[in-house]
Formats: C-alpha cells, sequence, structure tokens
C-alpha cells in the first residue's frame, strides 16, 4: 500500500510543486499503464511507447507549475502530452527511415492484454483459440483506422473518458468526438467483419 | 431521419452519452429498425471486445524508470539553481569587486599584497622579496638554503 493513496491527483500537486518527488512518484505510479496505453496505440510499438511514458511524465514533472486544475485534470492535461510525444514520434523522420530500412514491427513483443479472457476461468483450448484471434484481429483492425479515429475510440472504450475529456485530451470539439467515435465503430465492424 | 443518423445515436447509446430525450425516440425505432438493432448489438460487442484488447504492463519497471529520471532531473536543477543564482549577481557588481581587488593590488609587492596584515614585517625579515615575484623569491631562498 503506497504512503499517498488517499490523496487525490490535485492534493500529490500540490505536494509535488512544493519539492516533493515522492508525492509526485505516486501521480506515475497511477497513470504509467494509461499513458501507456494510449502512447502504444498511436505508435503501436512497445519501445516508442515507453520512451513516450518516461518524456511525457519528465514533462509534467519540469512543467507542474502551468498545470491549471481548472481547466482540465491532471490525467486528461498528461494524456495530452503523451498523444503530442506519441504523434511526434511517428511523424519524426528517424522513425520513417528506421521503417523503411527494417521492418520495425517483426521485433515487437506479443501483446499482453489487461482483461485477458484467456485467464478469466478455465476453457476449452479451442474457444482460447478462437479469442485470441478475435483479440489479434481487433488489434490489427485498429491499426487500419486513422491516429484520431482510434485515440478517440480507444480513449473511450477502454479508459473510459467522456466525451468531455476526449475533446480536451485531442485539443477538438465535443461534436468532433462523437463524429470521431462513431465513424471508428463503423470502420472497425466493417474490418472484422471483412 | 436516416438509418445512418439513427446509428450515430446508437453510438452514443452504448456510451451512455445519449440525452434521455432522444433515448426514447431512438428505442423505439429499435424496436421497428432490424438494421439499426444490428449496428446497435455489433457496437456494443465491439465495445466488450476493446476491453479485452487493452494491452498490459507485465511490471512496474517503467514507473520505476521514470521515478529515475524524475530524480535524475530534480538532482540536476538543483545544480542549476545554484548556478542561477550566480547568474542573478548583476555583470557591474562582478566588474567593481575585481576592480576594488586589483586596485588593492596596486603598487605593492606580491609578499605585501599577500601578507597585508601586520604580521607581513615577520615575513619580510624571513624571506626578502625586493619587489620580485614569488617564484623569484622561493628559487633564491632555496639556493641561499642549499648553500649554506
Amino acid at each position: 500500500m503506497g504512503r499517498f493513496e488517499d490523496l487525490s491527483d490535485q492534493e500529490l500537486i500540490i505536494a509535488a510543486r512544493g519539492g516533493s518527488e515522492h508525492h509526485f512518484g505516486e501521480l506515475v505510479d497511477r497513470h504509467t499503464t494509461l499513458v501507456y496505453r494510449v502512447a502504444r496505440s498511436i505508435t503501436g510499438s512497445h519501445e516508442e511507447a515507453e520512451d513516450v511514458v518516461q518524456e511525457s511524465f519528465l514533462r509534467a514533472f519540469k512543467n507542474l507549475d502551468k498545470f491549471d486544475g481548472s481547466k482540465s485534470t491532471f490525467k486528461t492535461w498528461l494524456l495530452t502530452i503523451a498523444r503530442t510525444q506519441s504523434i511526434n514520434i511517428v511523424s519524426s523522420f528517424r522513425r520513417k527511415a528506421l521503417k523503411f530500412f527494417s521492418d520495425h514491427d517483426e521485433d515487437e513483443p506479443e501483446l499482453e492484454f489487461a482483461s485477458n479472457p484467456l485467464s478469466q476461468e478455465p476453457l476449452d483450448a479451442e474457444t482460447q483459440l478462437s479469442l485470441k484471434r478475435q483479440c489479434h484481429a481487433m488489434d490489427k483492425a485498429l491499426k487500419k483506422l486513422p491516429e484520431r479515429q482510434r485515440t478517440a475510440l480507444l480513449l473511450r472504450s477502454q479508459e473510459s473518458l467522456s466525451y468531455d475529456e476526449i475533446a480536451i485530451v485531442m485539443d477538438i470539439s465535443v461534436s468532433s468526438v462523437e463524429s470521431l467515435i462513431f465513424r471508428a465503430r463503423k470502420k472497425i465492424i466493417e474490418l472484422v467483419e471483412r | 431521419m436516416r438509418h445512418i443518423d439513427y446509428q450515430k445515436r446508437v453510438s452514443l447509446l452504448v456510451d451512455g452519452a445519449l440525452e434521455q430525450s432522444s433515448v426514447d425516440e431512438l428505442l423505439a425505432h429499435l424496436e421497428e429498425c432490424a438494421e439499426c438493432t444490428r449496428a446497435y448489438e455489433k457496437m456494443m460487442s465491439l465495445n466488450k471486445a476493446l476491453a479485452n484488447v487493452k494491452p498490459s504492463l507485465a511490471d512496474r519497471s517503467l514507473a520505476n524508470k521514470v521515478k529515475v529520471r524524475i530524480s535524475g532531473e530534480s538532482n540536476s536543477a538543483g545544480y542549476a539553481w545554484n548556478f542561477s543564482l550566480l547568474k542573478q549577481v548583476p555583470i557591474w557588481a562582478l566588474i567593481a569587486i575585481l576592480a576594488v581587488g586589483v586596485g588593492d593590488m596596486a603598487g605593492k609587492t606580491l609578499t605585501e599584497a599577500l601578507n597585508s596584515y601586520d604580521t607581513s614585517h615577520n615575513l619580510e625579515n624571513l624571506i626578502q622579496d625586493n619587489g620580485e615575484s614569488l617564484t623569484d623569491v622561493l628559487i633564491d631562498f632555496g639556493q641561499s638554503e642549499n648553500g649554506r
């Protein structure tokens, strides 16, 4: 059990602004997985997602004074930083060059699934294989979506962010979020059914 | 309203983001429309499936790496703060301190400059500098000591 578990993000931020690394450490513990998942969904790479997580927290720590709790929560502010970092990595010349000269995805470790249906109850081998196929088909379809659609859909369906929060993270209007999520759902259903 | 418009609302319904006034209208449409009902069912199962493809972190090592980097950054920021204190001293003040220091040494021999306190005459008696530099004085002193 952490010492700061009962404190809210806002309380931790106030203490961290006062110079407490330990309080910021609790924020790191709370949000690392979330930032990793968002970064991974955008970059499609485990290593790059890890880099994004480190850079995002470092930026957040350095700019903690600029965080305005009246405009957004720490979570949405952090996700905004992580999304920008991820997009920068994806569009960087270095990455494009690496992709061109080698098939970067070959070295990717197989995805570990958070709510892995395979581990929840004993299933026969055939069902396990079928579920695994479904998961991979879904993952493959997700990768084919444009970044904005994928991010909006995953922030809603996996991270349970509200439409308002997604709008803040992606710096777009709520109606654009609605539209992106709807189009993402239509497209992914088409891709999976093919 | 077209099916596509109803299906946009279905997407909102799946997320619990549809206004109550529109929910009743949509549910009434779904009772009559097989196409939109299929879309609703597919979107619901898609939501469940997406929850299953959530990549997870197997251990806490990434969070620990982040904390180590922040700790390192925090320490280097401390050094930067010390340097920034020095930077806060106005340049004219630094020049003034240097000028006073140099001015204070003007016209003095090295021994006088280094030993301006009242015991300097004792050292003068021990080592005669005759206005020479410290190196010359020490060489002369060494030679005279060896020559004894």
